[in-house]
């Protein structure tokens, strides 16, 4: 037997209350802090090793700690202690790891899910905690802006039975969150947070053109708090294990044979110089996405990728004037008889002007009309007038299909109406083929 | 007022006000279960003298307190931090000890006090960065390199909260 090495069941009660720091490290040594561990290969800890209850806990009390005392004095000692791996209780009688697993639960209840993707990188017993569906209720039903009896019919039935499990739907369905994709630049999933009204921090001139780049397109979907910012959490740990959530008749992860319901996007087209909206026909509102589905066991970051994969090939490789889409969620049916069965996203697709053809709406004296910018690029354009309806068309199809036709409402003269000048761009069902 | 005696995990004696020790709901039905004030000293096995003299002294102040709801806890979006002048000062102890009550107050099923214990907690963990937390609570980070190099990432946006 080598030196330091003893036998526990001839030492008795002695070494038994010696055992207890030993377990404190072994346990906090198999915390997991992230999610950083997770992807490089780390094993996710289970609750069950997580600290029991209080109830049943002992501390080390006197007895221990004099015990403890004489054990350290006799066992082999370290001349150079390891200062850089602070157990948890070499400066603190007990430290906050320690703590029963309903106590961290409780001191989480007290702060706002906007900490919820801080705290969830201190340690694994936090994540796991903020991943119950008690928490991810509260982080994503204080997102909701407001309630329509849409969402209340989808989603009260199940507020009676309390933390259901996690319900993303309320995320997807207000719109709080959204995917960029743009060409040649990585993807981005980022989250509209209400910011504190207190917040003087001032922004890098690269974070203001951001957030500038983002209001315009952020407002042209939905009304933007007075002070909000913008948080990605697409590298974030709970963005990659939050999963979606059916709620309604069809729950079951295998709603229908392809393995999940659908994803459906109702595209809108966007001018990049103008940012103003260009709504597609009603006819085309809802594209099915064929080769994707999600189901209750989707994550946020699954569901991500499949959007970015879909539209990677279905618009970006497809058609070079488009530079890129934001997709919200901007709808989320339970599958019922008259709904779609799936998640509706609103596709943003900016389009950059075909070159020659600058088209642009202008505001002359009150009212709104169009024009081309560049009168020579007139030639391939039949334009007319009827009555108050503009159109142009380019019959020799110079440009690609999702421009081959622009109609608009031009607003009568006398009217004070501030409406923007709403055109419709047609052929845009070709984007979803 | 009929008294009654605590014996605390290190044998230390203390007499307290019946009225108040029921502020523990564990002592509260102990004595309903036993029906008459007990001559012998009620044993507080996971609490030591300080920390029992702590607690003590919280029940003796909030002795006139209502008893809290019994389903406080159902809509948990609706908490607040706030925590009261009183209560504030007498939270204002190291960390160990700040622990020690809200483990005694959970052992004692003393709804008020662990609340206002994990209010504290909460409270200083606030607005803090992942690694503010830790440093602040002496957690250890087991991260290698590598998982501290993507842990830096993904607190970017944190960091500028």
């Amino acid at each position: 037997m080598f030196l330091g090495s003893q036998d526990t069941s001839t030492t008795g009660g002695f070494d038994k209350a010696a055992v207890l720091p030993d377990i404190c490290k072994i346990e906090r040594a198999k915390y997991i802090p992230s999610t950083a561990a997770a992807n490089l290969g780390r094993k996710k800890p289970k609750r069950s090793r997580l600290v029991q209850s209080s109830k049943a806990t002992s501390k080390i009390d006197a007895k221990h700690q004099s015990l403890l005392s004489q054990t350290t004095t006799e066992a082999p000692v370290n001349p150079k202690p390891d200062v850089t791996t602070p157990s948890p209780r070499s400066k603190y009688g007990i430290s906050l790891l320690l703590l029963p697993l309903e106590i961290h639960e409780k001191i989480l209840e007290y702060l706002p899910y906007q900490e919820h993707f801080t705290l969830a990188q201190v340690c694994d017993i936090w994540m796991e905690v903020l991943q119950t569906d008690k928490f991810a209720v509260k982080r994503y039903r204080t997102l909701r802006v407001g309630q329509s009896a849409v969402l209340k019919r989808w989603f009260e039935p199940t507020l009676s039975e309390r933390y259901q499990r996690a319900t993303t739907n309320f995320l997807l369905y207000n719109q709080k969150l959204f995917l960029e994709i743009y060409r040649d630049e990585p993807s981005t999933a980022t989250l509209i947070i209400a910011d504190k009204a207190d917040d003087t921090r001032i922004l890098s001139r690269e974070e203001r053109v951001l957030k500038k780049r983002r209001d315009q397109v952020v407002n042209i979907c939905q009304v933007l708090p007075q002070n909000h910012k913008y948080v990605e959490i697409h590298k974030l740990a709970l963005f990659e294990r939050d999963t979606i959530f059916f709620v309604g008749q069809n729950s079951s992860p295998k709603a229908n044979s392809r393995g999940g319901q659908g994803i459906y996007f109702s595209s809108v087209c966007i001018n990049v110089h103008t940012h103003a909206r260009i709504r597609n026909p009603p006819e085309t509102a809802y594209m099915a996405a064929p080769d994707f589905f999600c189901s209750a066991d989707t994550t946020l970051k699954g569901l991500m990728e499949g959007i970015n994969k879909h539209v990677t090939k279905h618009v970006l490789d497809k058609y070079e004037q488009v530079c890129g889409c934001v997709a919200f969620f901007n709808c989320y049916s339970k599958g019922g008889a008259s709904d779609l069965p799936g998640v509706v996203i609103e596709l943003l697709v900016f389009v950059v002007e075909p070159q020659d053809q600058h088209l642009y709406v202008q505001n002359e004296a009150g009212y709104y009309t169009a024009q081309l910018k560049d009168s020579s690029a007139a030639e391939t354009f039949n334009f007319g007038f009827s009555s108050s309806q503009v159109s142009f068309r380019a019959p020799k199809k110079t440009t690609k299909k999702t421009m081959s036709e622009i109609s608009g409402q031009r607003l009568p003269e006398n009217s004070a109406n501030k409406e923007p000048f709403a055109a419709v761009l047609g052929g845009m069902e070709y984007l979803f083929i | 007022m009929s008294q009654i005696t605590l014996l605390s995990s290190d044998n230390v004696e203390m007499k307290v006000d019946k009225e108040v020790a029921e502020r523990s709901i564990l002592i509260k039905n102990m004595l309903e279960d036993v029906g008459e004030t007990p001559d012998q000293a009620i044993p507080i096995p996971n609490v030591n003298e300080g920390v029992l003299r702590k607690v003590i002294e919280w029940c003796e102040h909030h002795r006139n307190d209502p008893p809290p709801p019994a389903d406080e806890d159902s809509d948990s979006r609706k908490k607040s931090t706030d925590i009261e002048e009183w209560d504030q000062k007498f939270m204002q102890v190291d960390q160990e000890m700040l622990f020690e009550i809200i483990l005694a107050a959970n052992y004692l099923d003393i709804k008020p006090l662990l609340d206002v214990g994990c209010k504290t907690v909460a409270n200083m963990i606030k607005g803090k960065s992942p690694e503010e937390i830790r440093k602040t609570f002496n957690i250890q980070n087991d991260f290698t390199p590598e998982e501290e190099d993507q842990i830096r990432r993904e607190n970017e946006w944190a960091e500028d909260r």
